[in-house]
């Protein structure tokens, strides 16, 4: 048998819903029908009376047989042709009561049970006031087409009902339309406010049923009162209810809710008239000059000229830093300090907002509340005041600075952070990796520059996420698209021994986390002992919960002496000021209680063992361990150890400089320096002076670079010459070149003999003088034996000079197998080619030449 | 740290969404939308590329076909779900995909969104569907058959006239673009054939979603273990009949799957060329049995290779000693567990397991993914790198395990990688 009826009800919480919605199923399978009574609020009420007692809630599906396992929950009602289901939820306060809805209901699609069990009707009875989306499950595909909903005449009620109203537009895409109203109130006279709301929002009202005591004395016996008092007003007014609802189809014009300023006015009843009966019409009509619109900012006239919205932000003291979420995230130089600011796509106007254009501004949210701050008065005046030279642009030509191209990828692109300097994969000392989704089809470098990242392994990090969050940053690897030559295959997560995660599952998210919070935090705070650190990182699904997470963490604390610090998101690889601060303590008290307890090389007192200890270089330290004994120095040999290379040497040589540990090491009076990495000739012997330098001591006339090693980049300097390395870059960034990872290897090429050409894209309305100017400034910096600028403003422009004759032997791309490159019968580099030292600059050169000569992707062109 | 390891302990067992990822990466022309934040993207990461040479998931141009929406979890204002609209509207409007799926991560689960309906709602010359955002109820297996039965439902339905010997296999589990799959796809093709039964598709098999419409005219639809739901969809869609078998693995395992799929399209007992094709498999892995026999196997990996490998195994005259399986409990057809099975153990309980197997329950044999290889499952057994991920063995020729071919092929493997642990252990003697 086909379902032929499936209808949800809402309102107002004691409102009257569990009531009317149990007797209406009563009426309906008095009529013959075989009626499934489905109970969607955390009470468990919705049922009661028709079952006659409290039936055990549906607590997940799954299993072996997840039909079987639904069907144990379904419930013959007292009442012949009723089935009852109850969807449960956690105790108030806890957890999500939505998602134990959404799951019933994914069940019951499931199993096909309405169907298969031949049910004619399922009526749905939902909480109160519906929350969130779990609440409108009964209105996703599938599920319930009507909708009616319970209201009084009182205006908070008729309110809500309103707002249901706009959740019932929303899900009319799946079928679902408004049957009407069910007014459930006092007396006659109040229905006629409800009847007036129902013109002005143009639905119909479906029942009137006033208030009657043999309702209470029902449900005291756990009764429904249509069969209790079967001859009673009530009885007669559901039966007629159950009738409006069972013929009542779509309206040819569907409801429309009231704006709020437009119920406001309904409510103080001045504002919207009933249209006059027989006039045909339908749609309220608002009283003239009762209500004024809001006063909406018209976009402006569209600009063409990017330099304008250049120097749009430059006069506003702006500086673009990059997108976020589809949002422009730029830097404010107020008359009180730098602010960020968020620009965004208008939406609803938001406390703390400015609206101009078709955009709006405000400040960026704090990292780790989330909240957006709100400028004062004074402050919401100067930034007004800065911001109004925006005013003329609409947002999508403010996206166009960045360059974001149209179409869905474009759109994908604005919505990531293509500043491209978010995201930080593979751990502390990794270089930073660039946002996977740019949309940006010129990009061939990413401005990543190298970054150190402590984590101490006395340091307990605890995420407190799901099984997708755990495996969120485990990307990497050698063949992965910006992995390259020595990563390690991606392994199991979580990779490193001291950060763990809680695996919170879906009991946890439907009952409350709160015991696993309070666990977990009372495990980490007794590993972390007095005065130890735990970092804390609530993940999104946590978040959303907003479970009471800081009495946890205040108990754990309290108990353990542990400091404990709670941040929002997984976000552990990146450093905020609060946290190198509390991991620099923590690496104080490593240091400290290593120290006291005897280091390699370093006992008590003793003094350092060796002169230099390396930190943050990974697999190039053993290259350069070599380089710094034919110095005559002597460097600490790699130890499976944190604190102890810390203390072993009289100067700590660090790849970049580390927001914890220099701190640390400067309270525990251990040396360290961070100089330029010891790429090419030049950059080696600039950073071995450096090394000697610090320790005080002049660098030996018989340093190397040895005789030989001269000659063998004097060797390749022949080799190379009429070579090329070949940059692609936006005209706006060729200044960048000389930062991040890149500009550490291309002293290296210009040294090894290799001349550059410089493809810079520019639009139409970029300056090329300033293009010529910074390439110029390009060419001094790095002194190769060439400099070539080309211009392309399109990709098959650039396509057509990396391929031509006079095209570049090699091209620079971060990104592994780029088809641009390859399918222009070049072989792509990147900074991973790049090895340090003197050894290394020369491996380097023969791995360029290598390279230039090799004929395979040529001939093969993919 | 040591209780909180074994509080928190490192489960092998992979999330939900890499199973979607696993489909949508074996569909060539899908794009799956992600309502989240960019962190969904670095797990593409461990299919694109680093098990999958060929794979096109991710692209060098930006133009991936795993994207995200930068939904995070605060706030949540207005409505999410009209930007998620206007974002699949567009997708499916590019001209670039085929059909376009869409899910979420779990935060965005319980904010209640209400993807089945926006997909629906989406007016695009592509269909869009919705992979249900079940990541806290589900791993890896659950995504990858919710997204093909997704796709499925994508399909218009169309009761077009079916051909009672035409075979819509459905659940393959195409994991990589390599030639271990192409060669499986030939081999299914060629044993399909073989017996008398006409291939009208293998689903997924790499190729572009316009490629699954061959399905609707299928008299039969084999459901294969990984895409159970997903084969049921398209029979109930198309009125055919449906078989649910294993996969069609080892010898008799390979005989045994054509022998039901015969029965099930209605045509009695095999041709010769079947009992042939077998035999002359056999022949040639004759010489490797004999090597072979007696020897114990640690497995770990999915259940439905554990099963396929265990009864080739077993063929074999050789033991799988344990398993440890990446995906939460499900019930195993019976035999098909050896005495020690544990479901997504904490790695090192596995270890421990693995490594307390002395004496003659030695295992000779590992045949495990990387995951478990590099967990150190394999308790210096000689080790076999199977199924996903595998990370440091690719295909780049053909190098079947399914069918016939499949069997003689991954005969081959064992029989090397157990000599080759024979010569490091005499080594280690001298």
């Amino acid at each position: 048998m086909k379902l032929l009826e499936s209808v949800v009800f809402f309102g107002k919480g004691g409102i009257g819903k569990s009531t009317l919605a149990s007797n209406v199923s009563v009426v309906l399978a008095a009529g013959g029908g075989k009626v499934l009574h489905v109970g969607c609020d955390p009470k468990m009420d919705s049922t009661l009376s028709l079952a006659g007692s409290h039936i055990p809630p549906f607590n997940g599906g799954g299993g072996a047989d997840p039909e079987a396992r639904l069907r144990g929950f379904i419930r013959p009602a007292a009442v012949k042709g009723v089935h009852c289901l109850e969807a449960g939820g956690p105790q108030a306060g806890l957890g999500c009561a939505g998602v134990g809805i959404s799951d019933l209901l994914e069940a019951v699609k499931d199993s096909g049970i309405l169907e298969k069990d031949g049910y004619t009707t399922a009526v749905f009875d939902v909480l109160g006031d519906v929350v969130c989306g779990g609440f409108a499950a009964p209105l996703r595909r599938g599920f319930a087409r009507k909708v009616v909903i319970v209201t009084s005449e009182e205006p908070l009620s008729l309110y809500s009902a309103n707002r249901l109203i706009a959740m019932v537009r929303n899900y009319s895409r799946n079928g679902v339309y408004l049957a009407g109203l069910a007014v459930n109130c006092k007396d006659r006279t109040g229905a006629a406010a409800a009847r007036d709301f129902a013109a002005a929002v143009n639905t119909r009202v479906l029942g009137v049923i006033q208030r009657d005591p043999v309702v209470q004395a029902a449900e005291r016996r756990r009764v429904p009162a249509v069969l209790a008092s079967p001859k009673s007003d009530f009885a007669r007014e559901i039966v007629r209810l159950a009738k409006a609802i069972s013929s009542a189809g779509p309206q040819a014009e569907p409801p429309r809710p009231l704006s709020d300023a437009e119920f406001g006015l309904f409510a103080s009843g001045r504002a919207v008239s009933r249209p006059p009966a027989g006039s045909g019409r339908h749609c309220p009509q608002l009283v003239p000059g009762a209500l004024r619109p809001a006063a909406r900012a018209v976009p402006g006239p569209a600009r063409k000229s990017k330099v304008g919205v250049e120097e749009a932000f430059r006069t506003a003291g702006m500086t673009p830093a990059g997108l976020e979420g589809g949002q422009i995230l730029c830097d404010w130089a107020a008359p009180s300090g730098r602010v960020r600011l968020v620009i965004a796509r208008a939406g609803p106007a938001t406390f703390g907002q400015l609206h101009f254009s078709d955009w709006a501004v405000c400040l960026h949210p704090d990292g780790d509340t989330m909240r957006h701050g709100v400028p004062t008065a004074a402050g919401k005046e100067e930034l007004a005041a800065a911001v109004s030279g925006l005013a003329g642009f609409r947002f999508d030509q403010l996206l166009g600075y960045f360059g974001v191209e149209s179409g869905f990828h474009g759109a994908i692109g604005a919505l990531g952070s293509v500043s491209g300097l978010s995201d930080r994969e593979g751990g502390g000392n990794e270089p930073l990796r660039p946002h996977l989704g740019s949309g940006h089809w010129y990009r061939f470098f990413f401005h990543s520059g190298f970054s150190m990242l402590a984590l101490p392994p006395d340091l307990v990090v605890l995420e407190h996420g799901d099984a997708e969050c755990r495996f969120c940053d485990s990307s990497g690897g050698p063949l992965g698209l910006f992995g390259g030559r020595g990563e390690s295959a991606p392994s199991l997560p979580k990779p490193r021994p001291n950060i763990f995660s809680t695996d919170l599952g879906r009991r946890e998210v439907l009952l409350g986390d709160e015991r696993l919070v309070r666990e977990s935090l009372a495990a980490a705070a007794a590993t972390a002992g007095r005065d130890g650190l735990v970092e804390f990182y609530s993940t999104c699904a946590p978040m959303l919960l907003a479970g009471d997470t800081d009495a946890a963490v205040r108990s754990a604390a309290g108990r353990t002496g542990a400091v404990i610090s709670r941040h929002n998101y997984n976000s552990y690889e990146e450093y905020s000021e609060s946290r190198a601060r509390a991991r620099s303590a923590l690496i104080l008290r490593g240091l400290r209680d290593t120290r006291r307890h005897g280091a390699h090389g370093r006992r008590g007192g003793a003094k350092p063992g060796f002169d230099v200890s390396l930190y943050g270089y990974d697999h190039q330290a053993g290259q350069l361990c070599a380089l710094l004994e034919t110095t005559g120095l002597h460097a600490a040999p790699e130890m499976d150890d944190f604190y102890r290379p810390l203390l072993a040497a009289r100067l700590q040589v660090l790849r970049a400089r580390d927001e914890a540990l220099c701190p640390a090491l400067d309270k525990a009076g251990i040396a360290w320096i961070a100089p330029p990495a010891p790429f090419g000739f030049a950059g080696t012997r600039a950073w071995l002076k450096a090394v000697f330098k610090a320790l005080g001591r002049p660098l030996p006339a018989d340093a190397p670079p040895s005789r030989e090693q001269r000659a063998r980049l004097e060797s390749f300097r022949r080799r190379a010459a009429g070579r090329s390395v070949g940059l692609v870059t936006p005209a706006a960034e060729i200044e960048d070149i000389t930062g991040g990872r890149l500009a550490e290897g291309l002293p290296l090429a210009a040294e090894a003999g290799f001349g550059f050409k410089l493809f810079v894209y520019l639009e139409e309305t970029a300056s090329r003088a300033a293009a010529l100017k910074a390439a110029a400034a390009l060419k001094a910096g790095l002194r190769p034996r060439a400099l070539e600028t080309r211009f392309f403003s399109s990709p098959e422009e650039l396509a057509r000079l990396l391929a031509g004759r006079n095209g570049p032997d090699l091209v620079y791309s971060d990104l592994r197998r780029d088809s641009r490159v390859l399918g222009a019968g070049r072989n792509a580099f990147s900074s991973q080619l790049f090895e340090p030292g003197y050894d290394g600059a020369l491996e380097s050169a023969r791995r360029l030449l290598e390279l230039c000569e090799w004929k395979f992707n040529a001939r093969y062109r993919p | 740290m040591k209780e909180l390891k074994k509080r928190f302990p490192k489960t092998y067992v992979l999330p939900y969404q890499l199973g979607v990822y696993l489909a949508v990466n074996a569909v060539r022309d899908v794009c799956l939308v992600v309502d989240g934040l960019n962190c969904v993207l670095p797990k593409a990461d461990l299919l694109a590329g680093n098990h999958d040479l060929n794979s096109t998931l991710l692209s060098p141009l930006g133009r991936h076909r795993v994207v995200c929406t930068m939904t995070g979890p605060l706030p949540q204002q207005a409505n999410p779900e009209q930007k998620l609209s206007r974002l699949l509207e567009s997708a499916a409007g590019s001209g670039e995909y085929g059909a376009v799926l869409v899910t979420g991560l779990p935060f965005m689960n319980l904010a209640g969104m209400d993807y089945d309906g926006v997909a629906a709602g989406v007016k695009a010359r592509v269909p869009v569907a919705a992979v249900p955002a079940l990541s806290l109820e589900g791993d890896w297996l659950d995504g990858y058959d919710r997204a093909l039965e997704a796709l499925v439902g994508a399909l218009s339905a169309r009761r077009s006239a079916r051909k009672k010997r035409s075979v819509a296999v459905v659940g393959y589990m195409h994991d990589r673009g390599e030639a271990d799959h192409r060669a499986n796809l030939a081999e299914l093709r060629r044993i399909l054939r073989l017996a008398g039964l006409e291939p009208a598709c293998i689903l997924p098999d790499g190729g572009s979603f316009a490629d699954w419409r061959r399905a609707l005219s299928a008299g039969l639809v084999v459901s294969l273990p990984y895409g159970r739901r997903a084969a049921a969809r398209l029979a109930a869609l198309t009125g055919a009949r449906l078989v649910e078998t294993g996969l069609p693995a080892g010898l008799e395992g390979t005989t045994a799957w054509l022998a039901a799929l015969r029965r099930a399209a209605g045509l009695a007992g095999l041709p010769p060329e079947v009992r042939a094709a077998e035999r002359e498999a056999a022949l040639a892995l004759s010489r490797a049995a004999d090597a072979l026999v007696h020897s114990g196997l640690i497995y770990a990996g999915d259940p439905y290779l554990l099963r396929a490998v265990g009864g080739f195994a077993g063929e074999l005259g050789m033991r799988v000693q344990a398993a440890f399986l990446n995906c939460r409990s499900r019930r195993l057809p019976a035999g098909a567990a050896p005495p020690l099975t544990l479901f997504s153990p904490p790695a090192a309980s596995a270890r421990a397991a693995a490594a307390a197997l002395k004496g003659y329950d030695r295992p000779a044999l590992a045949v495990c993914d990387s995951f478990a290889l590099s967990e150190g499952f394999a308790a210096g057994a000689a080790e076999v790198e199977f199924g996903f991920p595998s990370y440091t063995r690719h295909c780049l020729y053909d190098e079947p395990f399914l069918g016939y071919a499949g069997a003689v092929a991954l005969g081959g493997r064992l029989l090397n990688a157990s000599l080759r642990r024979g010569e490091r252990d005499e080594e280690v003697r001298e």
